[in-house]
């Protein structure tokens, strides 16, 4: 397992938003799935995810309904909405005009 | 009930939470156990790898309260921009809701103040009016004999104080400054401390006072203290005279004290000094008690009948037959004070809540009209999310949002109606005049208005989960399925309101003509421009009839020259009023038997001049002249009712000479000397009665009114009038100084009250009716748009629409009045008592009222009649 790294301040929403545009999931699988693609560089603190899912499905960005899960046990998954997606999409051309800037500030200075 | 069921969500939420939480952290242990963990460690790994849970779910539930509010934000500015994108639903609603709400809120704070608020007495629970009422006459209440008072004082277990007044009228004030009469009243001294009230200065009177030939002692009312002596307080001690005797003043009463009365406020108290001998003249007291702590009415009741039983026997003995002719009765002061008001002012209240549950009902209508918008709205917004909890939540809002404004609009009219009211009132009341919009009617409209705002929701709430939701939306255009029942049900409520609004209508216009012929009623002589002022002349001064003539006369000269007097006369009685009966015959007939009502003849004495100043002609022979003095032979005027009754074969009345107060010792022969009109007595309604005049210079009298008939404004001559008064006798004040006019507008003010009061109700109930009647039209129009805009597309011009509209409702608005004259016609029988001078079948009535109703009917078809027609065929059809 290498170093990880703490999440940037409002990066958490974004990350969210693009793993529940693949597919609806639980809590605990999005905070799996985060872990796994960034193949555990970023660590998602646990206890920080659900305020944060609680806080988005009020926005109406997500919407929560109960299933059943993998092994048919009770689990509440959120799935995007409409605004949502358009929020996703906000958001992800923010952080690529950001990294980018970030970038160029690192190779040129 | 919506605070329980945000309660109840959230512990639904809470429960939901926990789950979700839970779940996470068996599935990290289980990971964790996968990866080699032993069942203890790999739970506590995950409870370490989640971090602080408690602050979590705290971090959590925040965000609860705050979806609370912001949706009730975004509600809220929601139901706004609906609002404002609809300025004529909007602004017909709220004005309907106002005048639901203003209308409630008014005649609540007359019940409030005048039946509801405890009267202004120190723990008024336990005052109480205790009073002999006989079953068998109209005055259900009469007054105490001071016997039974002064046994009861002295003999019952059931008060911790009891305490009497008398009725004394008015009192002439003399000393500094012109004279006045003045209202007063005699009380026990221990009237006050029963009542619990304190003087502002000085005392009470003393029991020593309150004796028979105690020194003469006088409380002055706050007002009284302010307008003769300037509020000093040195006032205390100081002489005032009343019916030229000499009291002291030894206190005077707070500004906020009211005396228990429902007439004028005495400004004057003296101390009762009853009669403690019984058999000497019987005094009648009103009574009033304070109860012992515990005691109810039906006991006082009883302690009170035992009393009466041991001392009946020693009341004297047409007293004992009086008292038993009559029921004891112990009533609270507070229903004694308001129990006539009582069953109107209800009524009132009643009507005024129907009125607004009337207009909840067409608010629910309008909300109908607008349904079909609103069903393609709430599907559209449940297709993108919104829950049916958050759908109904929004259309509470809105519609809460719509009352409100309803409601502030409405105080604003309360307050209005308020005054309106306080002028219409019957002013005798004791707390009419603290009537005003205070904290209890403030409560009451936000109540109401929170009412209206729930009971006008349902309509819409049941069209939003109504089964036919689909379908409306399958039809895509928004058009429900339009059933025989579902247009019966729309038309039934504006049906109604027209039948109700012509029902008012023929009432208010019924007795708003009979109020004009009131009004308008001659009463036979000319009122207008006359002066009217008593004067009483004091019997120590004036106890002989020359005294009283001489007064009289001497009067009469000097008025009769006022500048700008046309006439002036004296009279013992106004024309308006009750005069003296008595038993009268004629000469050389047998007498009339004793209980012969109809012997019984009004005697008035007037002054010469009294039928011009009056403008009431003579018919035949003449009036009363200078020449008809003291010491000449003794004369009559009789009027044309008393010949009609008298002398019902045309004999000749001139010359015929009358009995006046045949068979007793006072009786006295009169020639008749002259035939004038009859007039009207009391009232507009009263028939003319059979009249005797004589001339005050042959029978004079200690009371009598001056009737002076002026050029202009009559009361420009008060000042001349007073001062002629005083200058034949500087003792003498003017009493009930008045215009003829303003008595005789006095005597109709129940009927204008009334009127006013259902003209305002069926005024109501004529807006509700348009109202109604737009709001189905309205819907109308909305169902068939596009079948208007097949018929345009098809060559029909919009003129051909407007008509096709104003054609149902005109249909529906005939409909409405057709029930609404039959519900007339058997109802308006129920008015006839109070109705003058017309049937309650007045065609000319019946008609105004249709033709008004068609009128608002039309006009309330024509705005959605308009919008209508200038439905654009394309847009119309688009939406197939």
């Amino acid at each position: 397992m290498g170093k990880s790294i703490d999440l940037l301040q409002g990066t958490l929403d974004l990350l969210i938003l693009k793993t529940l545009a693949l597919e609806p999931m639980h809590g605990w699988g999005i905070a799996q799935r985060i872990q796994q693609i960034s193949k555990d560089v970023l660590q998602v603190q646990q206890g920080s995810l659900y305020p944060a899912l609680y806080r988005m499905e009020q926005q109406g960005w997500i919407r929560a309904e109960w299933g059943a899960s993998e092994n048919n046990r009770r689990a509440k998954y959120y799935r995007l909405t409409a605004s949502g997606r358009r929020q996703l999409e906000r958001e992800t051309s923010n952080w690529t005009r950001l990294s980018a800037a970030i970038a160029q500030i690192i190779e040129t200075a | 009930m919506f605070n329980l069921r945000a309660l109840f969500r959230k512990n639904r939420a809470e429960q939901e939470m926990d789950d979700e939480l839970r779940f996470h952290l068996e599935k990290q242990t289980e990971q964790n156990v996968a990866r080699g963990m032993s069942a203890q460690e790999a739970r506590y790994a995950a409870l370490r790898q989640f971090g602080n849970l408690g602050q979590v779910k705290e971090e959590c539930r925040d965000t609860w309260g705050a979806r609370m509010i912001s949706e009730f934000g975004q509600d809220l500015r929601y139901g706004l921009r609906q609002l404002r994108r609809n300025p004529g639903f909007t602004t017909v609603a709220v004005l309907t809701l106002a005048l639901g709400i203003g209308a409630n809120t008014a005649i609540f704070s007359v019940v409030d103040a005048v039946l509801l608020r405890s009267l202004p007495y120190k723990d008024s629970a336990h005052l109480v009016w205790t009073a002999l009422q006989n079953p068998k006459s109209d005055l259900h209440w009469s007054a105490v004999p001071h016997p039974t008072y002064f046994a009861w004082r002295d003999k019952n277990d059931v008060f911790s104080g009891i305490a009497a007044t008398h009725f004394t009228g008015e009192f002439t004030l003399t000393g500094a400054g012109i004279p006045e009469r003045i209202p007063g009243k005699s009380v026990s001294a221990n009237f006050f401390s029963v009542l619990g009230v304190e003087l502002l200065r000085g005392r009470s009177f003393t029991p020593e006072e309150d004796r028979r030939g105690g020194s003469r002692a006088a409380i002055l009312s706050y007002g009284l203290w302010q307008s003769r002596y300037a509020g000093d307080p040195g006032v205390l001690g100081r002489p005032i005279m009343l019916d030229d005797r000499d009291y002291s003043v030894v206190g005077v009463l707070p500004a906020s004290f009211k005396f228990p009365t429902s007439g004028r406020q005495p400004q004057v108290f003296v101390p009762l000094a009853a009669p403690s001998d019984a058999s000497s003249a019987i005094w009648f007291l009103d009574v009033i008690a304070r109860l012992k702590p515990g005691v109810t009415l039906a006991q006082a009741e009883a302690d009170l009948s035992v009393i009466d039983s041991r001392t009946l026997p020693l009341l004297p003995k047409f007293l004992g037959s009086y008292t038993q002719e009559v029921h004891l009765r112990v009533v609270s002061l507070h229903d004694q004070l308001t129990g006539s008001v009582r069953a109107p002012l209800w009524t009132l209240m009643a009507a005024v809540a129907f009125i607004l549950l009337i207009a909840c009902a067409n608010i629910a209508n309008l909300q109908l009209s607008r349904g079909s918008v609103r069903a393609r709205e709430s599907v559209l917004r449940s297709a993108l999310g919104a829950t049916h909890s958050r759908l109904a939540r929004q259309l509470l809002t809105e519609s809460m949002l719509l009352s409100a404004m309803g409601g502030f609009v409405g105080l604003l009219g309360g307050f209005w109606g308020v005054g309106l009211l306080r002028s219409f009132v019957p002013s005798g009341l004791l707390n009419v005049q603290d009537v005003h919009v205070d904290a209890a009617a403030l409560a009451l409209t936000i109540a109401v208005s929170a009412l209206a705002g729930v009971i006008s929701y349902f309509a819409p709430m049941l069209t939003l989960f109504s089964p036919n939701l689909s379908l409306t939306i399958q039809a895509g255009r928004g058009q429900g399925p339009r059933s025989r029942k579902n247009a019966f049900r729309q038309n039934l409520l504006p049906l109604v309101e027209v039948a109700s609004a012509v029902v008012l209508l023929v009432a208010a216009g019924l007795l708003l003509r009979s109020f004009l012929r009131l009004t308008g009623v001659s009463y036979g002589f000319d009122s207008h421009n006359v002066l009217t002022a008593r004067i009483f002349l004091p019997l120590d001064r004036y106890s002989t009839e020359p005294q009283q003539a001489a007064f009289s006369s001497q009067l009469l000269d000097r008025i009769s020259v006022l500048p700008g007097v046309r006439a002036a006369s004296l009279a013992t009685s106004l024309p308006n009023t009750l005069s003296m009966k008595v038993r009268v015959g004629i000469e050389g007939r047998p007498a009339p038997a004793l209980n012969d009502p109809a012997a019984s003849v009004p005697l008035d004495s007037v002054g010469g001049g009294y039928f011009r100043a009056l403008g009431i002609p003579i018919l035949s022979g003449r009036g009363f002249e200078n020449r008809d003095g003291p010491n000449t032979a003794k004369v009559a005027v009789v009027n044309q009712e008393f010949v009609r009754r008298f002398f019902p074969h045309s004999e000749n009345p001139i010359g015929q000479r009358i009995l006046i107060a045949v068979g007793t010792s006072d009786q006295t022969v009169v020639s008749i000397i002259g035939v004038s009109a009859a007039i009207r007595r009391v009232g507009p309604g009263g028939n003319p009665l059979p009249q005797v005049f004589l001339p005050l210079t042959q029978s004079p009298s200690d009371e009598i009114t001056a009737l002076l008939h002026t050029a202009s404004d009559p009361r420009a001559v008060v000042p001349a009038l007073r001062s002629q008064v005083l200058v034949i006798d500087k003792q003498l004040p003017l009493a009930n100084i008045a215009t003829m006019d303003d008595l005789l507008a006095g005597e109709t003010a129940d009927q204008h009250f009334e009127t006013m009061a259902v003209g305002l109700f069926a005024a109501l109930a004529l807006l509700l009716a348009g109202l109604g009647i737009y709001g189905v039209i309205s819907y109308m129009v909305s169902q068939r748009t596009s079948e208007i805009g097949v018929r345009m597309a098809l060559g029909a011009q919009s003129g051909d629409i407007l008509w096709l509209i104003l054609g149902h409702g005109t249909k529906l608005a005939l409909i409405g009045m057709a029930i609404g004259v039959a519900g007339a016609l058997t109802l308006t029988r129920f008015l006839a008592s109070q109705l003058y001078g017309i049937t309650p079948t007045d065609p000319l009535t019946f008609i105004t009222v249709s033709v008004i109703l068609i009128a608002v009917a039309l006009a309330a078809c024509y705005i959605p009649a308009r919008r209508a027609a200038k439905v654009d065929p394309m847009v119309a059809l688009r939406y197939e």
